[in-house]
């Protein structure tokens, strides 16, 4: 039987131990989408692709990508991203960089 | 302001986001095109550390930076303004606004008459206004008051005014007077404090009968006389008749309604509106006057007047008999109470209505009890006629 813990960075399993929420843990990425029309993305790097029918957004350890139409950055900070649009499909892909 | 970003749009997002510069509304136009907003500040610190990957340009902008560099070579409206300032600066040293308040008896129209008399108008220089002179000619001009102040705010003057107090009626005892019935009636109540009572509670008295004598006999000095002084209450009868005509005639307003602008620039005033000057047929005119005012409230020498006028045709109306009726009984009963004044009591009242001739008439009798005593100086002839009868009384 594979450990809980496996494949976690320190972080992440510290959290685990203390049985915390991993998101909690320093440096995750955290997505929240509500209904299918807005994106919020909390501890991005940054915009890797923008156009109105997908944007790329890179993630800690994974770049999300986000499909849908009418797709539009509503406001963004170092932290934080909100994207509004009608959104399809949202993916998680390894990091490209 | 709306910028766009031609190549690489996404380093440009992060670069914003690295300088911690807010945008919104990023929308890509095609491939190498994305357009955003931010604002001008922002735009300044973007374009001066951007590096090649992408290029900026402003493509509209709103606000004062991007007005002025619109109009910088315009010296006409910066001449303009500044001019428009100055009339400004300049009308606030005058009138444009007077009031009078605090007057009751003295009317509003002989207040300002005598302010113009005193070179104080609507226009006049408020710094040339003499506040002392002023108070001390108007309370010479106009007896009535008791004070006066003119207090300016801006272009706004208010003159305030108290009026003196009429001086209470003196009551000369030594004046011979008698006391006659105002109304004809029959006595209800006899109280007399001074002089000789002719009448007794029940008798009949008709109007202009001297109730209370001022001479009072004396066996041992003859007829003196005195203030007569009594309180004479009497049953009276009133028969009092209105009438209303049943058909009346009301406004149909047509729904044509017309409306004529007109500026003031101070004392004159300019049509805005040439055309059809002249209104025929009936109509309503409502006119409107709206002053320019600074934020503070200062009155500026402008305005703009709106005059409607509402077109109506004039009808003939049938009256609900019973409304009329009861109007009629209302009018009825408040001319009685104004003709027996405050001490006056209704003892009873009946109204009677007929329709003559397309006419509702209301007919009143009622019963009063009120005071009909009246002072009234003694006449020459009547003091001769004493004078004389002691006399003979003597010889």
């Amino acid at each position: 039987m594979k450990k809980r813990t496996e494949g976690l960075s320190v972080p992440e399993r510290v959290s685990a131990c203390f049985d915390l929420p991993i998101e909690t843990a320093v440096g995750i990425t955290r997505v929240t989408i509500a209904g299918n029309h807005r994106v919020h993305v909390e501890n991005h790097k940054g915009i890797a692709e923008y156009g109105d029918q997908h944007i790329v957004i890179h993630g800690s350890r994974q770049d999300i990508v986000i499909c849908g139409r009418d797709l539009r950055l509503r406001s963004m900070s170092n932290y934080e991203l909100v994207i509004l649009g009608n959104v399809q499909t949202l993916e998680l892909k390894p990091d490209g960089r | 302001m709306r910028v766009r970003i031609e190549g690489d749009g996404e380093a440009c997002l992060n670069l914003c986001t690295q300088l911690n510069l807010r945008f919104s509304d990023v929308r890509r136009l095609d491939a190498y095109t994305v357009e955003m907003s931010m604002q001008y500040p922002n735009y300044r610190k973007l374009h001066a550390l951007h590096d090649g990957r992408f290029s900026l340009k402003i493509v509209r902008g709103w606000g004062t930076p991007f007005l002025l560099r619109r109009i910088k070579r315009r010296w006409g409206l910066f001449a303009g303004g500044l001019f428009c300032l100055v009339i400004v600066w300049c009308s606030s040293f005058y009138i444009w606004e007077l009031e009078v308040s605090g007057n009751e008896t003295v009317s509003q129209g002989e207040i300002l008459r005598a302010l113009d008399e005193l070179g104080v108008e609507i226009g006049t220089n408020r710094l040339l206004v003499n506040q002392e002179y002023l108070s001390n000619e108007m309370l010479q001009k106009i007896p009535e008051l008791s004070w006066f102040a003119l207090n300016i705010s801006g272009s706004r003057a208010v003159a305030q005014v108290q009026e003196c107090e009429a001086e209470p009626k003196m009551l000369d005892a030594l004046l011979p007077t008698s006391v006659y019935a105002e109304k004809s009636g029959v006595l209800t109540k006899v109280t007399v404090l001074n002089g000789t009572g002719l009448f007794k509670v029940g008798d009949a008295v008709s109007e202009g009968e001297i109730l209370v004598s001022g001479r009072m006999d004396s066996l041992s000095t003859g007829a003196r006389y005195v203030h007569s002084i009594a309180e004479i209450y009497a049953e009276t009868q009133y028969d009092l008749e209105a009438e209303i005509p049943l058909e009346t005639v009301t406004k149909s307003y047509t729904g044509a309604n017309r409306e004529k602008y007109a500026l003031i620039l101070g004392d004159a005033r300019l049509n805005l509106c040439f055309m059809g000057r002249n209104q025929t047929g009936s109509y309503d005119k409502i006119t409107t006057i709206n002053k320019l005012r600074l934020w503070d409230g200062t009155a500026l020498p402008i305005g703009l007047v709106k005059e409607t006028y509402q077109a109506y045709e004039p009808i003939c109306a049938a009256v609900d008999p019973e409304a009329a009726e009861k109007l009629l009984q209302e009018r009825l009963a408040q001319q009685l109470e104004r003709e027996i004044g405050e001490g006056g009591e209704i003892r009873s009242a009946s109204f009677h209505a007929l329709t003559e001739e397309g006419l509702l008439r209301v007919q009143m009798h009622a019963v009063c009890v009120e005071e009909i005593g009246v002072e009234r100086e003694m006449t020459t002839k009547e003091l001769a006629e004493a004078k004389q009868e002691n006399q003979t009384k003597e010889e």
